[in-house]
């Protein structure tokens, strides 16, 4: 099985791109992640199209990781395309940021999220979740039929 | 006193002097409010709109005290002397008609003086004493004269009973005319012991003028009504002069009079039935004719109820005195006359003095008691005039009896020309008719209090000035409507006010909102900022402690320190953030407000600070707290701020004590609640700045600290309504107590 498309983090600021992507590397999974600098790419990726026409037809990742702060198509409206297309509602989704906002958080849930985590401000924290992240999503959880 | 304002001549009904004569008690009354009549009857016979006053009459509800009678009661005893009279005259002449009629000898020859009376006489005394006695079962009250039309059954019955009595008398007189027997008294009466000498020779004549006088005038009376009373009395009084001549000469033995059969004989019986019938003739109108002159409530009238009992019956007592002293030949006839002159003059100055001395003293009280009324009146008066408030006052039919100054102010008109007048030909139609509209409206509801209206509604609002208008309906002590009031006050200065109160609440509104919206504004700012924050912060931190990771081993000594310096600004600015966001989470979340057990949330949040604890020896004591009503999460972080600062100020201490209590107060005033420390504590002089965000008493070095903390820990208190402060000595240690209200 090619692990390479087990992650997709959607991203746009580079410094926590390049941070992420740390620590990935440091849990030895910084192969399985790929990622889209805003919503429209994320949507490319998904639908191979764009810079991904190369996937079309590929299956699916077993986690999307959303920040919602991004310029363009936001985290929140990307959650919205994602849950309202029928082939990929079924990814799971989780909204990696900084922001606590309680609104932010409902509308996420509302939006029918599959997890909210919130990054902390030290990068050894940040370290220590990307660890969970790996070990629940790509090992505990029994990911849907046409994921990676 | 209500009515004193249609009328300006017009007085209290009420008797006021103190003096308890029930007699002289009514002379102050109501007999100048129409001429010769009494207020009372005569207002119950105008036409009266509302129709209720016509059955009043009867029970005057003056109020009476006790031990005296009003004026109307002295009136019904006239009355009832009267009845009782005629009812006197009625029995002896019927017990005469009987007896003879039945021939009861064993009673005629006892006393047989006392049985004589002709049986044309009994039968004119009965049938005029009836009539009198229907008169007297009349209702009182005044008529409307008519002429000759009689106006019911009952004047018809009266007028032919005394016409039936007038007419015995007629026939009687054409009898000894005509020198023929009509044998009236034969049909009447059997032949009883005096023999058929007695009944033939008929009545005497005196008898005769007396039963033909006082027939006619029963029968004037009742045909022609109020009018004629003067001359109903009038013969009435003659018949009485003849009925006590008659007793007077049988007093004084007069035997030319005395006999029968002279011009002047009648038997006492006779005399008596007719005085008694006189006397009932006189006094069952005594409002009418000139019997109001003695019956009258004036001083006058006080006067001839004084002196006349002494005229009339003083002279022949003295006459009699003097005769009898004459008779037994004690004086002579000079001595006799001049001693009677004497005395009747002692005896008229007497009682005229002692009449005047009476008369004068009401006077006075009555002068005094009209000066008291005319102050009283005064003081109204200049009420109405020197207020402010626009006042007139209508009489039923809309005229105005009373305006104010400020009333002819206001609508510019004139009193001469508005008093007696109604509303539209005083004042402009549109403002005539609001005040109609609005007067019909209480007159139809009649005994609504009060009729509020604010001006503007009602007759004004059409200039800049607003007037509040009540109308009332005017009733007398009887409840009947005498007119309506209005009364309005200038109420423009006070609407002013209220507009520009009513702006500046606006305005005060409108700018509440926009700092509102700016605190908003700000908040939602200070937000996004402290989350923007954070990326960069995590780059920091982040690169650097790679740096210091990857790069160890070539790193300088200083690097690392430098490196290591980064990386702890770093967790400042971060905790700095949490802080910030916290703050103002604490203004921007909705409070979910239950009711909490305030020593769990303690014992909680203490056991969460079990780090602090670590290699330290701390005596934490958490004591039983009352419950509050308050948002959990909130109350829970501020038990961890107060606790954490509790923990790190004693930290310096050996044994760091910390305690958590409640004051309670007897009074139910709010639960205080403290958590205290023997930490370092402060300088209460820098008090103020504890609660000030970013303010720190103590230096960064030694106590680390955003010094937000306590700022959003009041924010929360605040938020609940509550509020907190801080007791402390420097080295003793710090007390911070907070309220939920």
């Amino acid at each position: 099985m090619d692990e390479s498309d087990s992650i997709l983090l959607v991203e746009d600021n580079a410094d926590d791109i390049e941070l992420a992507m740390l620590a990935f590397k440091r849990h030895g999974i910084a192969d399985c992640v790929n990622v889209a600098l805003d919503g429209g790419e994320a949507l490319d990726f998904l639908r191979g199209r764009g810079r991904f026409a190369d996937r079309a037809g590929a299956p699916n990742p077993r986690v999307i990781l959303l920040d919602i702060k991004m310029p363009l198509v936001n985290g929140l409206e990307l959650l919205r395309e994602i849950k309202a297309d029928q082939r990929t509602r079924k990814i799971p989704v989780v909204v990696l940021t900084s922001s606590r906002d309680e609104r932010d958080v409902e509308t996420a849930y509302d939006l029918g999220v599959n997890g909210y985590v919130a990054k902390p401000a030290g990068f050894s924290e940040f370290v220590d979740l990307i660890g969970l992240l790996k070990r629940y999503w790509l090992e505990v959880n029994e990911s849907p039929p046409d994921s990676v | 006193m209500t009515d004193s304002l249609f009328s300006g001549t017009s007085r209290s009904a009420a008797p006021t002097h103190a003096d308890g004569d029930a007699e002289h008690l009514p002379t102050a009354s109501k007999r100048k409010e129409s001429p010769g009549g009494w207020a009372a009857p005569v207002a119950a016979f105008e036409p009266d709109q509302f129709g209720s006053a016509a059955n009043q009459t009867a029970t005057n509800t003056e109020p009476a005290r006790p031990g005296t009678r009003t004026y109307d009661e002295t009136i019904q005893s006239y009355a009832r002397i009267a009845t009782t009279c005629a009812a006197i005259g009625a029995i002896i002449a019927a017990a005469v008609l009987i007896v003879w009629a039945a021939g009861i000898d064993s009673l005629v020859n006892v006393h047989t003086q006392l049985w004589i009376m002709h049986a044309n006489t009994a039968l004119a005394i009965l049938l005029s004493a009836i009539a009198v006695l229907l008169i007297g079962n009349q209702d009182n009250r005044r008529r409307e004269p008519g002429f000759f039309r009689p106006r019911t059954r009952l004047d018809l019955l009266i007028g032919t009973l005394g016409a039936a009595a007038a007419t015995i008398g007629v026939l009687t007189i054409f009898e000894y005319a005509a020198g023929i027997k009509l044998g009236i008294d034969h049909a009447l009466a059997s032949v009883g012991p005096l023999g058929d000498e007695n009944l033939i020779r008929g009545p005497s004549t005196v008898s005769t003028l007396m039963m033909t006088a006082i027939g006619a005038a029963i029968a004037l009376s009742a045909w022609y009504g109020e009018r004629i009373w003067a001359w109903v009395q009038m013969i009435a009084a003659s018949t009485l002069l003849m009925s006590l001549m008659v007793l007077i000469a049988d007093v004084y033995d007069t035997e030319s009079i005395r006999n029968l059969s002279s011009p002047l004989g009648a038997t006492v019986t006779s005399a008596v039935g007719f005085g008694l019938i006189s006397i009932a003739v006189l006094l069952v109108r005594p409002l009418y004719g000139w019997m109001n002159l003695i019956a009258g409530e004036g001083n006058g009238s006080e006067a001839t109820r004084r002196i006349l009992p002494v005229v009339l019956f003083g002279i022949p007592v003295l006459g009699y005195v003097r005769l009898a002293a004459q008779n037994s030949g004690l004086i002579g006839t000079e001595v006799g006359l001049t001693l009677f002159a004497g005395a009747t003059i002692v005896m008229t100055t007497v009682v005229v003095l002692w009449s005047a001395a009476r008369i004068n003293r009401h006077e006075d009280l009555q002068l005094i008691s009209e000066a008291e009324r005319d102050r009283a009146r005064a003081l109204v008066d200049g009420l109405v005039a020197n207020s402010d408030a626009v006042i007139s006052v209508q009489d039923p039919e809309g005229r105005f009896a009373l305006i104010n100054d400020a009333f002819e102010r206001r609508y510019g008109v004139d009193r001469e020309h508005a008093i007696g007048n109604r509303s539209y030909d005083v004042l402009d139609p549109e403002r005539a008719f609001l005040l109609e509209r609005l007067r019909n409206d209480v007159l139809a509801r009649r005994n609504a209090a009060v009729e509020e209206m604010p001006a503007d509604e009602a007759i004004d609002g059409k200039d800049e000035e607003t007037y509040l208008t009540q109308l009332f309906p005017i009733v007398d002590d009887e409840g009947n409507l005498i007119g309506s009031g209005s009364i309005a006050t200038d109420i423009s200065e006070r609407k002013r006010h209220e507009q520009l109160l009513q702006r500046l609440n606006d305005d005060l509104r409108h700018e509440t909102d926009r700092a509102h919206d700016a605190i908003d504004e700000l908040e939602s700012f200070a937000h996004t900022v402290s989350h923007d924050l954070r990326s960069p912060l995590r780059a920091i931190d982040g690169f650097a402690r790679i740096v210091a990771e990857d790069c160890q081993d070539v790193l300088e000594d200083r690097d690392r320190r430098y490196l290591d310096l980064v990386l702890q600004g770093a967790a400042e600015m971060g905790s700095l953030i949490d802080d910030l966001l916290e703050f103002s989470r604490v203004g921007r979340t909705e409070l979910n407000v239950a009711r909490l057990d305030m020593t769990k949330i303690a014992k909680e949040v203490n056991d969460h600070l079990s780090h602090e604890r670590q290699g330290r020896d701390v005596r934490v004591t958490v004591k039983e707290l009352p419950p509050a009503v308050a948002d959990q999460r909130f109350i829970a972080a501020v038990f961890q701020n107060l606790l954490a600062n509790a923990y790190k100020y004693s930290r310096k201490r050996e044994v760091a004590e910390i305690e958590i209590g409640a004051l309670e107060p007897d009074d139910g005033a709010p639960v205080t609640y403290y958590v205290r420390d023997n930490g370092v504590g402060f300088d209460m002089q820098y008090a103020d700045k504890l609660f000030a965000p970013f303010e720190r008493l103590h230096r960064t070095e030694d106590y680390d600290g955003s010094g937000v903390g306590l700022a959003t820990v009041q924010r929360i208190l605040r938020r609940h309504g509550g509020k907190i402060w801080a007791e402390s000595k420097v080295d003793v240690g710090t007390t911070m107590f907070f309220r939920l209200d």
